[in-house]
């Protein structure tokens, strides 16, 4: 046995725990909301049992760090590792479209179930999610460029659009897109430690993160610039967001698997068309 | 859904004929202005003033109901989380039935007055892309100094959108014909009814990719990277008088909300 086969077994059950675990949680999140009722949830009652300056304390690393990785790669420059590295994405004429049809799809999603309201003003049910750690993981940057202004735009179109949507909409779903295209080494997933980076960082991980960083921005700027007290920004936002994300992003692998080869045949595979300096 | 047959709605009327960047300052003065106050007896005028120019642009009311549809809930929203939040700010006037809640005149104030925060930019924007064309868009943000490709990154996502939103509905209806479920079971079942047809539409927007990568291509794209227009905006008396008012009106707002404290609630 190769020892490539031997790593490859070693992750298996890894993999198969980090799909249980994303699954669990998303599946004990939507079905306690369902039984229990908003007003009752269990999870909303968790994340309430924590007072608001710990969240906005505790949370508040997250946003600077997820703040600052959005310019970091604006300015040309990525993580490779724990190196701040140079890169050059292209952004000819095939990353402006990839982009800017990825703003379109996700945008069009997003809007077309923009009546399904959770918190009005505020967040929606939206299975069109299934897209923004697929594009990230396909398209690299332009694909999380794509997603953030799509979401701009979704918001623009369905009556959501406000303070929050720039200051936390933008960057916490560029967030969405991002942290599966630096932490999933294979969209094709065709290995198993692909299932178990995508899993554990790209459906919990970003899942939580573009919650708890949109919540943050609309808590520390609740009254002043946004409308959501901070109690409801922690107590109900932040968990509909994570149980949201989570149930669309499941699903995610099976576009991936049947995408992937078509993405790179065509050479739109972001890891075909950047060149790190 | 009006915006799936695209957003601008080509008409001839003041406003289409104000120049694209005032409107992008007017909305963005909106967004600001909004922000000031927390007394609705401020806030609500200002929102009542976009409708004057949506009567004026011809907008239609079908186009600005995606407001009022989500209003009624938003308020029930409002009033659910600031009347119990600010229920110890001022003088109690009394407690909420069933659920003994005290509530104060500055609480009531205050959720009345969210509604009209949440929906002023939401209909400013509306009425913003009903009567501004993409290629003005487009101009207005690189003016407002928006790399070029930034800016065209925006308009073709917003051209393309009803384009995608149609496709998704021709490959719905051709795989619900074939036997797809998309009404019943859990919220699982649902979204994963979702699976034969983004794939397609997928597939379609990747062919799309090349093909409008190519046209981009066949246009000189990025040739050169000063970029120009056959149209330039150009300001005239109508929009410097427009623009003027917005200046005086945002800054002689601005002297009230904080010189003076006009426009907040007090306990």
């Amino acid at each position: 046995m190769t020892q490539e086969k031997m790593s490859e077994k070693a992750w298996i059950v890894p993999a198969a725990a980090a799909f249980i675990v994303a699954v669990a949680i998303a599946l004990y999140m939507a079905w306690t909301l369902i039984v229990q009722g908003t007003p009752k949830w269990e999870v909303r009652a968790f994340f309430g049992s924590l007072s608001v300056s710990t969240w906005d304390i505790v949370v508040a690393p997250l946003w600077i760090v997820g703040t600052a990785l959005f310019f970091l790669e604006l300015s040309g420059r990525t993580l490779k590792g724990f190196k701040i590295v140079k890169y050059s994405v292209r952004w000819d004429s095939v990353d402006l479209a990839t982009a800017a049809l990825c703003a379109a799809v996700y945008g069009g999603g997003l809007a077309a179930t923009g009546g399904l309201t959770i918190i009005p003003g505020s967040t929606w049910i939206r299975p069109a999610n299934i897209f923004a750690t697929l594009f990230g993981m396909l398209f690299g940057i332009p694909g999380a460029i794509g997603i953030a202004v799509g979401n701009l735009l979704a918001d623009s179109l369905a009556g959501f659009l406000g303070w929050g949507s720039i200051g936390g909409g933008f960057i916490g779903n560029f967030l969405l897109a991002y942290i599966p295209y630096k932490l999933v080494s294979d969209p094709s997933f065709k290995r198993a430690k692909a299932w178990f980076e995508y899993y554990l960082f790209g459906a919990i991980g970003s899942a939580v993160w573009c919650a708890f960083y949109i919540a943050w921005f609309l808590a520390v700027t609740s009254g002043t610039l946004t409308t959501l007290p901070p109690l409801v920004a922690w107590g109900f936002f932040a968990p509909f967001v994570i149980v949201n994300n989570a149930i669309a992003f499941i699903f995610t692998p099976l576009l991936g698997i049947v995408l992937y080869p078509l993405v790179k045949s065509w050479g739109l595979f972001w890891k075909d068309r950047i060149t790190y300096k | 859904m009006s915006w799936v047959y695209g957003l601008y709605i080509p008409r001839s009327t003041i406003i289409h004929r104000i120049d694209a960047r005032v409107k992008t300052i007017w909305v963005a003065f909106y967004f600001l202005v909004i922000a000031f106050f927390n007394d609705p007896t401020v806030s609500i005028p200002i929102f009542l003033s976009i409708y004057l120019f949506a009567i004026l642009g011809r907008v239609p009311i079908k186009r600005l109901l995606v407001v009022f549809a989500f209003f009624a809930s938003s308020t029930i929203v409002s009033f659910a989380s600031w009347i119990p939040y600010y229920g110890n700010v001022g003088q109690p006037i009394g407690t909420l039935p069933f659920l003994g809640w005290p509530y104060t005149r500055y609480g009531i104030l205050y959720a009345i007055n969210v509604p009209f925060r949440i929906f002023t930019p939401v209909s400013a924007i509306a009425v913003y892309f009903s009567t501004t064309k993409p290629y003005d868009m487009f101009q207005a943000l690189m003016k407002f100094k928006l790399p070029y490709k930034a800016a065209a990154i925006e308009s073709i996502a917003l051209r393309f959108m009803p384009v995608m939103y149609k496709e998704a509905i021709e490959i719905q209806e051709a795989q619900m014909s074939r036997g797809l479920e998309l009404q019943k079971g859990n919220i699982f079942k649902r979204i994963r009814g979702y699976v034969p047809i983004f794939i397609p539409l997928m597939v379609r927007m990747l062919k799309m990719n090349i093909e409008l990568a190519m046209s981009l291509e066949a246009r000189c794209f990025g040739s050169k990277k000063i970029r120009t227009f056959l149209y330039e905006l150009r300001m005239k008396w109508p929009d410097r008088i427009m623009l003027a008012g917005i200046i005086f009106t945002f800054v002689g707002l601005a002297i009230l909300r904080y010189g003076y404290g006009f426009g907040t609630l007090n306990p």
